[in-house]
Formats: structure tokens, C-alpha cells, sequence
């Protein structure tokens, strides 16, 4: 008895409103390093890009609200809520523009990541401001629950944080593994991606407003026909780009010689994780930077100073590596689906294990390997003479065989 | 300046710079779990929002007929005596292990005293919560009693984790003795230790007392 329904659904948006961020925040780090990396500029107005995060963030936490307008809470409770869900496009508005800025007068190439960029920059503040609108209260009581809504939340996550992400394995995969994935191929799916998207999900923002329900199965009403058909046509597109992304793994493999990029750098790049060979070492640095600027090793290769001898490497210590925390991880999985499915056995036995896992390692030595400064040096001095000798390629054949990962200065100025 | 950083690297109790390296190794584990505690801080404030936002209603038994002051002041007492003896076994750490001779047999009794008063809480704890549901109060019998169950359970649920991480710690320090690893285990303990002593003094205060006054 007494209990109230709207707990539940408080407690959850409470968490999940915040969560939609911590999706989308990493994604707009990538944004910023694709800015700044593929025009060969400074990121601008660095600071207020930061400050927008954290308005973000704290912004993040005081609107879980406008999740369930509908249901019955006072008029001003509700206004507050929509007020403050409208703010948040303020920070983000802030984000767009740096970005934006950030490409004016840069070297840009119009590489895989740029595209994701552009068409994050067009769909995604569609899919921002479809949610201004959506954030108004007096609005919310017609578009609650249509297609209207599943149109916004896809337009700001397939374009915000799936974009993100995908441009971030085009970026960072050479870094990992030693080579680059094919770009016309990454190309391509970055069109799919677009395309499918648009033809997918816009007309469910007409559905929406013509009032199809969401998680609808089936409808009687002849109009919403054609707007279907399109939809269902995008999501075969998608389905296409879904695949072109396996395509381009699996043709990149195969193409691994060509795609070598064993000096690390392949896209001129700005920070830190650049700075070293591809793939890396498990040390990472053989000799941590000095980090004087933002942009440390673009400020370094302007220098010429990127690559020059280090005279002294000591030995490196690395933690040892265990399978432990990948045990709990699979023993912490079972417990979730043993709660969520009540299978109480799993749940129990789950937990018990996860404990004892951790138990049994807290007893374990703990064991370091060390790395001599012999081998460090070997390997290190190596790469700084080849990239030293090396000549390395302008931003022109940045997609060519002959990218090995060391970047040469383009004769453009830097505004 | 640097001096009084090096001093302190963290909130709460600093090894102090007699343990040399292990005095700086502490500043990171010591502040992350701070950050996990602060998290945790949040899942207790939602749940004691959840607690404000439901009423005792007159077809089920409420605070009057459910609390027993009496034992919630030994609860109180306990855990309190448990937080200053958690406080006695970290100056032991602190003083008696940074260089001037190992007393480990003295940080072991401390941390057995703490254990011990915990298991008093919760002996005390559980006792409550049979007498309410013998009196009519199961967590399924009203809105009410479900949040009130949820938020005390959840803090007793972590004193039991204490008990048994300071179990844990206990045992590493006979075999492996007070190395590095146990020393920031120690600190980071003594963090949720003391934090969970916050938490029932507003349980306390807010629940118990709140309900009856």
C-alpha cells in the first residue's frame, strides 16, 4: 500500500538522462581531435570547448525529467524541467561553432573521419533541434510516445555518438594494430552510414507527427505507407553499411603490407599518443615527454625536435599482466543476468565467485616485469634514426601506399 | 609549499612521509576510490529520496509500532566505537609501520575490535528486522516499509562488505605482512569504513528519529 508508480521511473531517468551524455561526450572528443587533426590546426577556443563540457555534465543531471512530461506532475515542475533541457543546447551550440572555426582556413582533407564530421555537423543539430522542441512541455503532450521522439533520440545518437565512434576506429586503429584501414572503403561506409541514417529515420519524424505510436507492430492507416517504405528502404542501407564495415576490416587485413604505417604518425597528428611507433610498444614512451604546450608534438615536429636522440633510458617497469579482472567481469555479467532473469542459482553463485576471485588475487604476489634500458634503447633509437633519415610524406598522399606514418611539413601557413 | 604537499596527498589519513615511496604511492588509489565513494554517495542519496517521498500510512504498522530506540542506540554506540577503533588501527599504521618498528600485532587487534563491534551492529541490526516482520512490517507490505527496508538493508549490506574486507585484510597482513598492497587497501577501507558511519548517523537521525519525534 502507498507505494508511488512515478518512483521507478524517477530513479531510472535520473540515471539514464545523465548516461545519454556519458555516451555522447567521449564521442565529441573524437569530433575535436577529427577537427584539429584532418585541417592540420590548432583546436579553437580550446577552453570554452572544456567549459561547455562541464556545463554539460553538471547541465546533465537536473533534467531527467522531461522523459515523462505526461505524467502528472504540476505544470511549473514541468516548465522548470523544459527550461533546463533547452539550456543544454546552449553548451553544445558552443561546441559546434568551435569545431566549425576550428576547420576555417585549416588543411583540410576530406578523409573518412571528415565525413563523419560533416555529417555530424548537419544531422546531428537537426537531431538537437528536433529535442529543443521536443523539450517543450506544451509540445510534449502531442509528440510523447510517437515516431517524433524515436526520430530525435536516433538522430542525436547515430549521428553524435555512432559517428564518434566509428570515426575514432578509422583514427586510432593504425595506432593499434600497425596499419590503416583502406580509405576508400572507409569512405564509402561513412556515405552509407549518412545515407541510410537520413532515408531511416527522418520520416519518422512525419510518421511522428502524422501520429504513429512508437514501438508500434502493426497500423491500419494507408498514409503512413509510403514514409515506411522509405524508412525500411534506410534501414536496408544501413544493414549495407553494417557491412562495409566488416568489408573494410577484412579487405584492410589482407591489404596489411601496403597499409603499413610502422612510424605511427600517419595523420600529421597533434597529441601525444602520435608520438610514437605503430603499434606500440608496451611501454608506450621509452622516455615520458615533456609536455611545455597544448599540441606538444605538433609544437615538437614544427621544431624539428620530434625525433632527436635520447641520451639516457633507464629500465621500465610494467605491471604484470592478469586474467583476474576478466574472470569478475564474466562473474559480474552473470550476476546481472541471473537478477534480471531470477535465476537465483546464477545470481548467488555469480557473486560468490566474483568475491572469491578477488579474494584469491588480493593474496597473489604481485608481480612486476621489468624492461631493461638496453632493450628500451634498441628499439626507441631505432625508430628516432629511421624517422630522422626518413623523409616522409606531405598531407597530399596521406592515403597513399607511401604513407608510412612519418608526416613532412606542407607549405601552408598556420592561421 | 611542496613540503606541505608532500605532507598531505590526499584527503583523510596520510602515511606520512616515514613510509618513504609508499607514502607517494598513495595519493592515487586513495583518491580514486574517494571518487567511487562519492558514487556511492549518490546511490544512498537517491535512496533516502525515495524514503522522504513515501508516508507511513494507517493500514500498516509505521515507526510506533515498528522502532525499538533503545536498539538503534546500541547500533548507534557500535558502530561509532567501531569507527573511532578503524580510526586507532590507521594511527597505528600511520605511526607504529613508518619506520620506528612494525606492531602488527596491535593493528590486528584494532581491526578485530572494529570487526567485532560491526558484527554487534549488525547482530542488533537483523534482530530489528525479524522483530519488524513478526510485528506486521515485511518490506512488502507497504510503499513505506519496502523504501525504509531498502535503505537501512542497503547500508547493512555494506557494513557486512566491510566486515568482510577487513576479515580479508587481516588474514593478507598475518601471511604477507604489512607491505605496500595492504598498507593503500588499509586506507582505502578506512574511507568506506568511516563513510558508512556517516550514512547512519543520517539514517539515524532522518529515519529512525525523524520517524518517531
Amino acid at each position: 500500500m502507498g507505494g508511488n508508480l512515478m518512483n521507478f521511473i524517477n530513479l531510472f531517468w535520473m540515471f539514464g538522462h545523465p548516461e545519454v551524455y556519458i555516451l555522447v561526450l567521449p564521442a565529441f572528443g573524437v569530433m575535436s581531435e577529427i577537427a584539429s587533426t584532418y585541417s592540420g590546426k590548432r583546436l579553437y577556443g580550446y577552453t570554452s570547448i572544456v567549459a561547455a563540457t562541464m556545463c554539460i555534465a553538471v547541465l546533465s543531471f537536473t533534467v531527467w525529467l522531461h522523459h515523462f512530461f505526461t505524467m502528472g506532475q504540476s505544470a511549473t515542475v514541468n516548465a522548470a524541467f523544459g527550461v533546463a533541457t533547452m539550456l543544454i543546447a546552449i553548451p553544445t551550440g558552443v561546441k559546434i561553432y568551435d569545431w566549425l572555426a576550428t576547420l576555417w582556413g585549416g588543411r583540410i582533407r576530406f578523409t573518412a573521419p571528415m565525413i563523419y564530421l560533416c555529417g555530424f555537423f548537419v544531422l546531428f543539430t537537426i537531431g538537437g533541434l528536433s529535442g529543443v522542441i521536443l523539450a517543450s512541455p506544451t509540445l510534449d503532450y502531442q509528440l510523447h510516445n510517437s515516431q517524433f521522439l524515436v526520430a530525435h533520440f536516433h538522430n542525436v545518437i547515430i549521428p553524435g555518438v555512432l559517428f564518434g565512434i566509428l570515426a575514432g576506429i578509422h583514427i586510432w586503429f593504425p595506432k593499434i594494430y600497425g596499419f590503416r584501414l583502406m580509405e576508400s572503403l572507409s569512405r564509402i561506409t561513412a556515405f552509407l552510414w549518412a545515407i541510410g541514417f537520413i532515408l531511416a529515420f527522418m520520416p519518422l519524424y512525419q510518421t511522428g507527427l502524422m501520429g504513429m505510436t512508437r514501438r508500434t507492430v502493426a497500423y491500419e492507416d494507408p498514409d503512413l505507407v509510403p514514409w515506411m517504405i522509405v524508412s525500411g528502404i534506410g534501414s536496408l542501407i544501413l544493414g549495407l553499411a553494417f557491412l562495409s564495415i566488416l568489408l573494410t576490416i577484412f579487405v584492410s587485413v589482407l591489404n596489411r603490407k601496403k597499409l603499413m604505417v610502422p612510424f605511427g604518425d600517419p595523420w600529421d597528428g597533434r597529441t601525444l599518443e602520435w608520438w610514437t611507433p605503430a603499434p606500440t610498444p608496451e611501454w608506450n614512451f621509452a622516455v615520458l615527454p615533456k609536455v611545455e604546450c597544448r599540441d606538444a608534438f605538433a609544437d615538437a615536429k614544427e621544431k624539428g625536435t620530434a625525433y632527436q636522440p635520447i641520451e639516457k633510458y633507464d629500465d621500465i617497469e610494467m605491471p604484470a599482466n592478469t586474467y583476474y579482472g576478466f574472470i569478475i567481469m564474466i562473474m559480474a555479467s552473470g550476476l546481472g543476468f541471473g537478477l534480471v532473469w531470477h535465476m537465483w542459482w546464477l545470481a548467488i553463485a555469480s557473486l560468490l565467485g566474483a568475491i572469491a576471485t578477488a579474494i584469491i588475487y588480493a593474496f597473489l604476489p604481485q608481480k612486476h616485469n621489468i624492461i631493461p634500458a638496453a632493450e628500451v634503447r634498441e628499439i626507441d633509437e631505432a625508430w628516432r634514426r629511421a624517422a630522422r633519415e626518413g623523409r616522409g610524406v606531405t598531407r597530399d598522399d596521406e592515403c597513399n601506399a607511401a604513407n608510412k606514418g612519418l608526416a613532412r611539413p606542407d607549405n601552408i601557413t598556420n592561421p | 609549499m611542496s613540503f606541505s604537499i608532500r605532507k598531505s596527498l590526499h584527503p583523510g589519513l596520510n602515511l606520512g612521509e616515514d613510509h618513504g615511496d609508499d607514502h607517494l604511492e598513495a595519493e592515487t588509489s586513495v583518491f580514486g576510490f574517494w571518487v567511487f565513494m562519492m558514487s556511492d554517495l549518490v546511490t544512498f542519496g537517491m535512496f533516502f529520496a525515495v524514503f522522504a517521498t513515501t508516508m507511513p500510512l494507517a493500514c500498516c504498522p509505521g515507526p510506533k509500532e515498528l522502532f525499538d530506540l533503545g536498539s538503534v542506540a546500541w547500533q548507534t554506540a557500535f558502530l561509532l566505537a567501531s569507527s573511532l577503533t578503524s580510526g586507532m588501527a590507521i594511527l597505528t599504521l600511520k605511526q607504529e609501520h613508518g619506520g620506528r618498528g612494525a606492531c602488527t600485532k596491535k593493528l590486528v587487534f584494532w581491526l578485530l575490535l572494529t570487526v567485532l563491534l560491526g558484527c554487534g551492529f549488525l547482530y542488533r541490526e537483523i534482530s530489528d528486522f525479524i522483530a519488524m516482520a513478526a510485528a506486521g512490517g515485511p518490506p512488502t507490505r507497504s510503499g513505506y516499509l519496502s523504501a525504509l527496508w531498502s535503505l537501512v538493508g542497503l547500508h547493512g549490506l555494506h557494513v557486512t562488505g566491510g566486515i568482510i574486507w577487513c576479515l580479508v585484510i587481516v588474514a593478507g597482513i598475518l601471511v604477507r605482512g604489512v607491505d605496500l598492497r595492504w598498507k593503500l587497501t588499509l586506507l582505502r577501507w578506512a574511507v568506506f569504513w568511516h563513510f558508512l558511519d556517516v550514512v547512519w548517523i543520517c539514517i539515524f537521525s532522518f529515519v529512525f528519529l525523524g520517524g518517531l519525534l
